[in-house]
């Protein structure tokens, strides 16, 4: 790890070095609300995904605003393990976890805080109730279902009730119901077609729920979504949570849910003016993250940013607006892969460093 | 950061938590060896770009292998200042710096390291030099050309008159000239023959050139070298060989690879694993599956890989077990990890730091 560079709170943004991970703190709050507004009095609650930011801070900025299930939903173990230091008290493990040294550290936390993890096979039952043995530790299960993206989970609703009754009857491990993933099916869909689509995948993962309870199984979970069906997910009964993670700061294909605002910018700075069309800045594919194609370069019309290793490549039709010295921001793609890569985001209002916040669990991949 | 469960030197690769990512270390000492024949004995030198791992524990090896590398490129004064506290001695920064803040921080480095920066403006020139002058230092600073439609850099025409702006800046030395890669429908040679061009041009205006440094070049890096006038070939992804620069380069090996662990099997032909795109990366494309050609590898999602048995067929793998995985670009994976394995032979041989990774500014 690197970066030491770290901003003092109170500096305006003109000064800083870039490229630099800016976070909108009135976009972010304004996420925060829509999602603790909406589920003030509903069944279904938010399970802040922390995959998306990384932050503990940010975690409890989420569970103090209300609307949540008072815990997180983690991708990968050691992200578990720095929210659980950091004092959350609950930790859905939204994957599955095999290797012996693995699970003995999900079993370790579980001594510690209310941790469940996500199956979809007899075998990591089996390696998830060894682990749990070794430390005399009960751990949440839940079993996945696949609903769209041929991923991790069960394939068949009778495959989601024999698990069930296997993990119930398993020593070290508390069967707690299901749980789903799912992407829009098309490219920004319209609210129709996003309610559609919503209800469709959920229905699955509650159909799951019913066969279990039908044998008489009681499935305290079902969390499912992302951000793009938490309204949805208000309207169908028996789905307990959203594990809603994309809203937080929010990426360009997103922008179909337009409650919601961009909170994360990269700043560059201009460094050549090679010709009248052209700018290179200082914003490297690294910096960002280009998975699913370039960013969008923010309120320049006919500007178009492109990336190479160590810059960005700014061409216009017509005169090039930026100067050298000047800053521009990208908007990202894919916020999750750009906030990895940052060990700690610049808080900003009105233009003015207010608060760094650290990405703690950044690279956390194991 | 990453907490990993580092292991100590001995353990059998397969043994590590994963994702980890491992460097054998004996297909780097191929890939240093091949690469760096052709400038061993001068007079053109090989510089490697340290962007391409920020991994300090490998620029030492590059520059000790066998004297063909003077010293590294970095594309960041962030990179500098780890390389720079980490020993390196001779960097070479190829993006231009134009704010008085980053100067300030060059000119510091400046003071204790022999580091070269690029200019390819009159802004740029009295950026450094009032920032050399205020820290009394003294920096060599090289006029950046521009040899390709998507990098920056100064005219060739405009060069001349550049390089006399350096010489005469308090705080700055002119240090010669460099480019940037070539455009698409030209090859390298062509692209360092106009850089090569353009120092005689300078020389003939009456002022010597000591350096003609032309970069990303990692696929023709000796027929660059062999231009008449260029005296350094700058080359970042020689030494760990990602999947998208094998193609150009048959004589060297993938000496970096990703060890994953098979999460699930869902489906007879589909196996989920642990390495998705924050693991290995997908900037510039899909990671490989490395020695084992019935397995197609995707990093379609964030935090999970996925194996299709080749052609629809039926996969040999169970939950746990491990597979090897090329990344599509080396710069990207360095850019996510903390910390790699250095093995041989299968055997962990050091754990090495990422020092300059996330050093992006």
């Amino acid at each position: 790890m690197t970066a030491t560079y770290r901003p003092v709170p109170g500096e305006p943004i003109e000064g800083l070095d870039t490229p630099v991970l800016l976070l909108d703190l009135d976009a972010l709050e304004h996420n925060i609300g829509v999602i603790a507004t909406h589920y003030r009095g509903t069944e279904v609650k938010l399970r802040p995904h922390v995959k998306n930011h990384k932050s503990p801070q940010i975690a409890w900025m989420q569970i103090n605003a209300g609307g949540t299930v008072g815990g997180v939903c983690a991708a990968k173990v050691s992200e578990a393990e720095v929210f659980v230091e950091a004092g959350v008290p609950n930790v859905l493990v939204a994957n599955q976890v095999v290797a012996p040294e693995k699970v003995r550290r999900l079993a370790s936390l579980a001594k510690r805080a209310d941790v469940t993890v996500a199956v979809d096979d007899e075998e990591q039952v089996r390696r998830l109730s060894e682990g749990a043995a070794a430390l005399d530790a009960t751990l949440g299960v839940v079993v996945e279902v696949d609903t769209m993206m041929r991923r991790g989970g069960i394939r068949a609703v009778e495959q989601g009730v024999a698990l069930a009754k296997l993990i119930a009857g398993t020593p070290g491990l508390r069967f707690r119901g299901v749980m789903s993933h799912q992407v829009p099916q098309i490219p920004r869909p319209t609210r129709e077609e996003r309610f559609e689509q919503g209800a469709r995948f959920m229905g699955l993962v509650l159909e799951v729920a019913r066969a279990i309870e039908a044998v008489g199984m009681p499935v305290d979970i079902v969390s499912t979504g992302e951000s793009w069906t938490y309204d949805v997910a208000a309207t169908l009964p028996g789905v307990t949570e959203i594990e809603g993670g994309t809203y937080i700061v929010m990426e360009e294909p997103y922008t179909f849910m337009d409650e919601f605002r961009f909170a994360a910018r990269i700043m560059g700075t201009v460094i050549s003016r090679p010709d009248a069309h052209t700018a290179i800045g200082d914003i490297g594919v690294d910096a960002i993250g280009a998975p699913n194609g370039p960013p969008t370069l923010e309120g320049l019309e006919g500007v178009r940013a492109e990336l190479t290793a160590d810059a960005t490549v700014l061409t216009s039709e017509g005169p090039m607006p930026l100067g050298v010295g000047e800053r521009y921001f990208l908007i990202t793609h894919q916020q999750d892969v750009t906030m990895n890569r940052w060990e700690r985001y610049v808080g900003v209002r009105n233009g003015v460093v207010e608060a760094v916040i650290d990405a703690t669990a950044r690279g956390c991949t194991t | 950061m990453e907490r990993p469960l580092l292991k100590a030197p001995g353990t059998p690769v397969d043994q590590l938590d994963t994702p980890a990512v491992v460097i054998d270390l004996d297909d780097l000492a191929h890939n240093l060896e091949t690469a760096h024949a052709p400038f061993r004995d001068g007079p053109v030198r090989l510089r490697p770009n340290a962007h391409a791992h920020k991994t300090p524990a490998i620029a030492h090896l590059q520059l000790a292998v066998d004297g063909a590398a003077p010293g590294i490129a970095v594309a960041t004064v962030g990179e500098a200042e780890v390389f720079a506290q980490a020993g390196i001695d001779d960097i070479r920064l190829t993006q231009p710096v134009v704010t008085a803040r980053k100067a300030a921080r060059l000119a510091a480095l400046a003071r204790g390291t022999r580091i070269s920066a690029v200019a390819d403006s009159d802004e740029c020139v009295r950026v450094l030099s009032e920032a050399c002058t205020s820290a009394g230092a003294r920096l060599d600073v090289l006029i950046s050309v521009r040899t390709q439609p998507r990098g920056g850099g100064a005219a060739p025409e405009d060069a001349a008159a550049l390089a006399r702006a350096v010489d005469a800046a308090p705080g700055l030395v002119f240090g010669g000239v460099l480019s940037r890669g070539r455009p698409l429908n030209e090859s390298s040679v062509d692209a360092a023959a106009r850089l090569a061009a353009t120092r005689r041009a300078i020389e003939e205006a009456g002022l010597p050139v000591e350096v003609a440094s032309f970069g990303d070049s990692t696929h023709e890096y000796e027929e660059v070298g062999a231009v008449e006038g260029m005296t350094e070939v700058r080359a970042g992804g020689y030494g760990l060989l990602d999947a998208r620069h094998a193609p150009h380069c048959p004589a060297l090996r993938h000496a970096v690879r990703v060890l994953a662990t098979v999460n699930g099997v869902p489906e007879p032909s589909r196996a989920i694993t642990d390495c998705g795109q924050k693991a290995i990366g997908r900037d510039h494309g899909q990671p490989l599956s490395y020695g084992r050609t019935d397995l197609v590898a995707a990093a379609n999602s964030a935090e999970h890989g996925m194996l299709d048995g080749a052609g629809g067929s039926a996969l040999d793998l169970g939950i746990g077990d491990k597979v090897w995985l090329v990344p599509a670009d080396a710069a990207t994976l360095f850019t996510l990890h903390d910390v790699v394995y250095a093995a041989r032979d299968g055997v962990v041989a050091e754990v090495w730091n990422v020092g300059a990774r996330g050093a992006f500014a």
